[in-house]
């Protein structure tokens, strides 16, 4: 676990290091937050001093949900699957096959490090912008709970980017895909809206896939809603992708070994 | 006009050449704004109608969004890439052609995602836009007003980044933050949301106001509009020439 452990820490230390990049990021996760916030308040009007609650949320677990969903989210780059397929069609990847660690470990271990502090300050930045637009979260047991959910929930989309970007051992170029998986954690995954608001077909689709862990598990707890059977599949969920990702990158590296 | 014309043909026969790719790119970008138009659709089925807005404003608002990043992106993809172009040397052979050198940067390139992205703009404003004659015409016009002022606000982030020495990180977070003001209805923000969209994000001007003007004309926006397209395509040439006057070659070979 050692060698594991030092890349995280690595990657924290030039998460660090390069910190202008993160910030950027969540000065983007500030801007999305208050568009959403006009949004929502001007879907849910004040009358006599009450906001309307559409799905089960208000407007405070509406915006408390999407403070959680856009941290998670954020935390990892959204063009990674491009990246990957780029160092798998380049070769980089054989090179880093030569190190007696798993690639797919090492690499998830780097990733962590610096998703870690993206995470943090895009957490920051929504107690900020929130805060102000709806006050304290709705549930302290709720945010308690959804800390180390967001961890698991990063690891997941890691884990299914991995499987996806998987494609490009067998495609060359594998640049469209990351497109369209982002779109599958926008809506299945519950990043723009609470899957509850989803049509009821479409709610038991998200359901069946694994991108509700990714976004959707952190909204909800924050949103005050514990469910404990949210953590447990999200656990299970972490489990299946693991086994995704490793199948599909130890027969992408046989295949490249059959070719040397 | 010749030289333009003549480039875009270019790029497009270059695209053709690589047909799958082509379809299967612009086919991935309208699944991507389906999901835009099924997260409106759900949003304001929920909702009714927010600030004036109802679900046809927005489809009228995605398919202006979709159209003018389509041009944008689509026909000039080198607009966002300025000095990303400069910092890699590549302005340096473009220089010493005998065409207008930013027209050339501008339209050498076609993005076939982008592609997509103008296909999806009509077909929506055609099935969701109650089209006459006169509705497209008016569609077109100011869809390419506000084309113009995005190319032209990427052109000049990019020439600033050439002239003060910087990345081309500017020119990133500029399109970034466009990109993700120009999908909602600007008239939902509060004032001090709508100077920094007007000012400092031209996003008012690159789709809001040509939504609104499709949706209900008015002379006067119509007129904002000619004028903030023509005075950001100056302000880009002449900042484009500036940033050319200092650029001191990017190529590899000669900084080594």
């Amino acid at each position: 676990m050692r060698p594991y452990f030092d890349a995280f820490k690595a990657s924290l230390k030039s998460a660090w290091a390069g910190r202008y990049d993160s910030v950027t990021v969540a000065f983007f996760c500030a801007v999305i937050l208050i568009v959403f916030g006009e949004l929502w308040a001007a879907a849910m009007p004040q009358i006599d001093g009450h906001r309307s609650t559409i799905a089960g949320y208000s407007y405070k677990a509406i915006l408390w949900y999407l403070a959680a969903t856009e941290a998670v989210v954020f935390a990892v780059p959204s063009r990674r699957i491009e990246d990957i397929g780029r160092d798998i069609s380049e070769g980089s990847i054989e090179i880093e096959m030569l190190r007696p660690v798993s690639v797919l470990g090492f690499r998830l271990a780097r990733e962590l490090g610096d998703a870690m502090l993206r995470m943090l300050l895009c957490w920051l930045v929504g107690v900020i912008v929130v805060t102000p637009f709806a006050g304290p979260p709705p549930s302290a047991l709720g945010t308690l709970l959804a800390v180390p959910v967001s961890v698991i929930a990063v690891m997941c989309d890691f884990l299914a980017v991995y499987a996806f970007a998987a494609v490009a051992f067998w495609l060359r170029d594998a640049k469209a895909t990351w497109f369209l998986y982002q779109k599958l954690v926008f809506l299945p995954g519950g990043m723009l809206i609470p899957i509850q608001l989803l049509p009821h077909w479409l709610q038991a689709v998200s359901f069946v896939l694994p991108f509700w862990t990714m976004a959707f598990a952190a909204g909800h707890l924050m949103a005050g809603h514990i469910e404990l059977k949210l953590i447990v599949g999200q656990l299970a969920w972490l489990v299946v992708l693991y086994g995704l990702a490793a199948f599909a990158f130890s027969q992408g590296q046989r295949k490249l070994v059959r070719a040397q | 006009m010749k030289t333009t014309l003549a480039l875009i043909g270019t790029a497009f026969a270059e695209l053709r050449a690589k047909r799958g790719a082509f379809i299967f790119e612009i086919c991935v970008m309208v699944v991507n704004n389906l999901v835009w138009l099924a997260f409106w659709s759900i949003f304001f089925g929920k909702a009714g109608h927010v600030g004036g807005w109802q679900s046809h404003d927005v489809y009228t608002l995605l398919s202006v969004v979709c159209f003018v990043y389509g041009i944008a992106n689509g026909l000039c993809p080198n607009a966002s890439r300025v000095a990303q172009l400069a910092l890699d040397g590549e302005l340096d052979s473009a220089l010493a052609l005998p065409a207008d050198t930013l027209t050339y940067l501008l339209f050498r390139k076609v993005s076939a995602f982008s592609v997509g992205d103008l296909v999806f703009g009509v077909t929506l404003f055609l099935i969701t836009g109650h089209p006459t004659p006169a509705r497209l015409l008016l569609f077109f016009t100011c869809t390419a007003l506000g084309a113009i002022v995005l190319v032209s606000f990427l052109v000049i982030l990019g020439a600033a980044s050439i002239a003060a020495g910087a990345g081309h990180r500017q020119t990133r977070l500029g399109f970034d933050a466009m990109s993700t003001l120009a999908f909602y209805p600007i008239s939902l923000f509060g004032l001090p949301m709508k100077v920094v969209l007007t000012f400092i994000i031209p996003a008012m001007f690159v789709t809001g106001i040509p939504a609104n003007v499709i949706r209900h004309f008015s002379s006067t926006d119509f007129v904002a509009l000619v004028i903030a397209a023509a005075f950001f395509a100056s302000v880009a040439r002449v900042s484009f020439r500036g940033a050319l006057r200092k650029y001191r070659s990017g190529s590899r070979w000669t900084t080594a």
